[in-house]
């Protein structure tokens, strides 16, 4: 078995929610089912698996981080058929297995296939090919799995990717690049037949959450916990942003949900909005609640008024 | 196989969830006297369903989808395999013609 970080495109300090994230990409792609002519399809799929179900498992993914747990030897039991093992996949029948007649997407006849599909199919196909029987063909596009941390993503980044075919790429990831985002390295796929050039490599890029930033286009949303007394006193307090610490005076008064702006501290030239959560302090506080109770509001106010009305 | 069977081949399947599927369509297995009764085929596509909402969290409104176009895939597969096979019992000059207008 290969590198299991290797094979789910991880850097080894991805975090759960990564591992995750890639995983389900990679399924979406690697699935058998969804590639019934390619026998290779079972294989990556398992090799997919058992990377998934090395590494979501803290404990063995530390032993096999420390060199204690070979890759080698703890893989999955062998999964049964697939699907497309019934339906006529590679080296299957030519209709499928018993029951197959159930699922074709017109019942009763030969496999949902009609005359006029295979006389269309053959105008089609002879026209398309016929004219370009000296054409030079273009090589094939490389299609690579690359994830990032939140915070490689919004300040750029630059990584070294092996692409399917062994060769290894320096890609530069603009700072901001956006989760979902498909990078095209041109001419950097498989080379092109009879003088065609050659394909390009697609980078799909998937961005893990991070525990405390949000994005919200170039601007980074992050809720801060305040304490009560910060929160009516005012404060300066240490903020994370996405390139580090900074102060941020929190003005007296302010209450819950109040959102502060701390300007170009965003992605790119986006804002870092911090949104103020005042926590009440833990345990018992005779003092406060003896304040409390005699205390009278200089500015009396209803924080429930508007939900009066159902 | 009955349900029940089927159901205890998967640590996180239940029983109502497996039928809410028959229900749709999304799984038909062949309808006996005693209850539906899965076989092979059907056990191989309950993985399947299993591995898009599990393994790659596919929303329940996009499976019917994805199914009906894998199928129609399939079918396509089968129909070019009935050409194919049909192109195979030709004579020669006739196979050799098709191959060199499709190459």
């Amino acid at each position: 078995m290969r590198d299991p970080y290797e094979i789910l495109g991880l850097d080894r300090t991805a975090d759960e929610a990564a591992i995750k994230a890639a995983y389900r990409k990679l399924a979406k792609r690697h699935h058998p089912d969804l590639h019934p002519g390619d026998k290779k399809a079972a294989d990556r799929f398992s090799e997919l698996n058992n990377a998934n179900d090395l590494l979501s498992d803290p404990e063995r993914r530390a032993r096999f981080d420390r060199g204690e747990l070979d890759a080698e030897g703890h893989e999955l039991p062998p999964r049964g058929q697939f699907y497309r093992d019934f339906r006529g996949g590679p080296g299957g029948g030519f209709g499928g297995g018993p029951g197959a007649e159930r699922y074709a997407g017109t019942q009763g006849d030969s496999a949902g296939f009609t005359e006029d599909d295979i006389a269309a199919f053959f105008a089609r196909h002879f026209n398309a090919r016929g004219e370009g029987a000296n054409m030079h063909v273009p090589g094939a596009d490389l299609q690579y799995a690359l994830t990032l941390g939140f915070l490689e993503a919004a300040n750029g980044t630059s990584r070294r990717v092996l692409l399917p075919d062994g060769r290894a790429l320096d890609v530069k990831i603009p700072a901001g690049i956006d989760d979902g985002h498909t990078m095209r390295l041109k001419g950097q796929g498989r080379p092109g037949l009879g003088g065609g050039p050659p394909g390009d490599a697609l980078i799909e890029v998937t961005v893990a959450p991070h525990p405390f930033f949000h994005r919200s286009g170039d601007d980074v949303i992050v809720d801060l916990p305040v304490t009560l007394k910060e929160a009516v006193l005012g404060a300066s307090v240490s903020v994370p942003t996405i390139k580090g610490h900074v102060k941020l005076t929190i003005p007296p008064g302010s209450g819950d949900g109040t959102r502060l702006r701390l300007r170009g501290r965003g992605i790119r030239e986006g804002h870092q909005y911090v949104e103020l959560k005042v926590a009440v302090p833990p345990g018992q506080e005779p003092a406060l609640a003896e304040f409390l109770r005699d205390w009278t509001p200089s500015h009396p106010f209803n924080p429930r008024a508007g939900m009066e009305e159902p | 196989m009955q349900l029940t069977a089927v159901v205890a081949l998967f640590s996180d399947l239940g029983e109502p969830e497996l039928t809410a599927w028959v229900e749709r369509g999304w799984v038909r297995p062949e309808q006996a006297g005693t209850g539906p009764i899965f076989h092979d085929i059907d056990i191989a596509r309950v993985r399947l369903i299993h591995d898009m909402r599990v393994g790659m969290r596919i929303e329940d409104e996009t499976i019917p989808m994805i199914l009906s176009l894998l199928d129609q895939v399939y079918d396509l597969r089968a129909g070019l395999r009935a050409v194919l096979r049909a192109v195979d019992a030709q004579p020669a000059p006739v196979r050799e013609a098709i191959l060199a207008a499709i190459n």
